[in-house]
């Protein structure tokens, strides 16, 4: 994972701090690979919270976490 | 967001009912929206208590103006429009003074939000959620329990890190890189990209 991946991972964390959010948004709006890849992990986000509960993996650890 | 999964009478349904002062319809409004237009806010101005009143303000706003509502458009879209312009409006009164880079973050929100909300993607909604199921199961398990554990069932790092018993950043690590792989296979369908 390069540092911008990085960055938009974290901007998705709502890890950046307030400046650093200025210039990622400022670096999105210059660089059309990056917002591409950006709107492509906010879909993956956005359509995520809106699945229904998905079937249990028995081999997952999340089978038994919390709703 | 769009709420293709959603149960109940859809949206405009519950427009109608609002635009009849039924306050109960209005409210329904809010609880199937009131996350996204949270999460939205706090990811704009990365701080919980304002985004929950940007939020606030934000369903204010839309049901003052609801009788302006077109019913053409999907209620999501124009909310979540709503939301975006209380966060400009919040980060130019936070940020006074930076000029052409307040701006620039004004432009770029626009574009972004305008491109989410293309029509070719709002007529692939369900399609794009039956495939990120799939998409799912097909991680690692290490990727998909905790991309899961945070997307899905909407735990914060603290919550995952004392139910799996490892460390926030290494979650953090297995969710980026769940979202990664996610975001390539969707992309790989997308004849657009």
């Amino acid at each position: 994972m390069d540092e911008q991946e990085l960055l938009i991972q974290r901007f998705l964390d709502h890890d950046l701090a307030p400046d650093e959010r200025v210039t990622f948004l400022q670096m999105i709006d210059a660089d059309p690979a990056l917002r591409r890849s950006w709107l492509n992990l906010e879909m993956v986000v956005a359509e995520s919270g809106q699945l229904p509960e998905l079937p249990r993996q028995p081999d997952s650890i999340a089978s038994s976490g919390p709703r | 967001m769009p709420q293709d999964q959603q149960v109940g009478p859809d949206d405009a349904h519950l427009v109608a009912r609002s635009l009849k002062q039924d306050h109960e319809a209005f409210g329904q409004l809010i609880e199937r929206h009131a996350s996204t237009i949270v999460s939205l806010a706090y990811r704009m101005v990365g701080n919980r208590a304002e985004a929950e009143d940007l939020a606030q303000e934000a369903f204010l706003t839309a049901f003052k103006a609801l009788s302006t509502f077109r019913s053409d458009s999907k209620f999501s879209t124009w909310l979540y429009r709503i939301g975006v312009n209380k966060c400009k409006d919040w980060l130019r009164a936070k940020r006074p003074g930076k000029g052409p880079a307040d701006l620039d973050v004004d432009e770029a929100l626009d574009t972004h939000v305008a491109e989410m909300r293309t029509p070719e993607r709002l007529l692939s909604q369900q399609q794009v959620a039956q495939e990120l199921e799939q998409a799912i199961q097909r991680l690692p398990p290490l990727y998909r329990e905790a991309f899961v554990l945070k997307h899905v069932e909407g735990c914060s790092y603290e919550e995952m890190q004392a139910v799996l018993g490892v460390s926030s950043d290494t979650l953090k690590m297995r969710v980026y890189k769940g979202r990664l792989q996610l975001s390539r296979e969707l992309a790989a369908l997308d004849p657009t990209q």
